[in-house]
């Protein structure tokens, strides 16, 4: 082992040493461009998104070109900047879009629309949802999120491989009749 | 944090549809009032799993109730959730129909 170190540094010149710092530096700044703004893979933690998401963790695909809130709709799974932990991700459903109108509920309560409140949600904000909802954290607590906060996409889930599968936008036409 | 917005009863929902606040400004929504009766109705699926009200379940079992939430999507692509509106339509529906029904049978 030590022999093979020696030799290459007997071989090494300064023109090869520059040149392999060089490309080290781009693989890292490449990696990281695409980390920050392609896409990341991320483990999610706690019950707030069952049974969409394992309340032990799964690691997810997040698409980072959603930043912002570019391209959103309601029903999408979006990654924001939590507003009451600092350095903490949160990840819920999006139920309003800005200028949309949502139902208002007590926060953690097991049913929707039964205080019968409305709100508006105001420009540049969304109104976000967890699906578990006696477990879950959201604008019930906090209010409408900032698009400004959101820090991309939930695309799929990865891992553990027998449950990849993407992460489906559940707004659907209504197959009820009334 | 979020700004403060004005809470309104789901009474009210078609009254503030056709109202679009910008800038701190109402102003009557472009193209007309929305009709929320005639806008496409959407789904949302979501659920209330082993909720702390019930008590400490035993180990290994989640039980999970759907819970529907409603919504109007609307042809200028306006999403309304409708969960707590559509029973008072449902409502109104019925009462207009029993006073149409009753007001044929005094004409006859």
């Amino acid at each position: 082992m030590s022999r093979i170190l020696r030799e290459t540094l007997r071989r090494a010149t300064p023109g090869g040493v520059f040149r392999l710092t060089l490309d080290g530096v781009g693989l890292f700044c490449a990696c990281t461009l695409i980390w920050e703004h392609l896409i990341t893979v991320q483990l999610s933690e706690g019950p707030s998104m069952y049974p969409t998401f394992n309340p032990r963790g799964d690691y997810l695909l997040i698409s980072r070109v959603h930043k912002h809130g570019r391209g959103i709709e309601v029903g999408d799974v979006v990654r924001f900047y939590h507003p009451t932990f600092l350095g903490v991700n949160g990840a819920k459903r999006v139920i309003g879009m800005p200028g949309d109108f949502v139902c208002r509920d007590l926060p953690f309560s097991t049913e929707v629309g039964k205080s019968q409140e409305m709100i508006q949600v105001p420009e540049g904000h969304v109104y976000v949802g967890g699906d578990n909802l006696p477990w879950s954290r959201d604008s019930r607590n906090y209010g409408p999120i900032p698009m400004g906060l959101i820090n991309g996409k939930i695309i799929a889930r990865v891992w553990p491989l027998s449950k990849a599968q993407w992460v489906q936008n559940t707004m659907q036409p209504a197959q009820l009749d009334d | 944090m979020a700004p403060l917005v004005p809470i309104f009863s789901a009474e009210a929902l078609p009254d503030h549809v056709s109202i679009v606040r910008k800038n701190f400004q109402e102003r009557r929504r472009k193209g007309g009032p929305v009709e929320l009766e005639k806008c496409k109705l959407m789904e949302m699926v979501q659920y209330s799993c082993n909720p702390p009200q019930d008590g400490i379940p035993a180990p290994g079992v989640v039980v999970c109730k759907p819970v529907v939430r409603l919504f109007r999507r609307c042809a200028n692509g306006l999403t309304v959730e409708t969960t707590a509106w559509e029973p008072i339509r449902l409502e109104e529906e019925a009462k207009r129909k029993a006073a149409e029904s009753s007001s044929k049978v005094n004409s006859k």
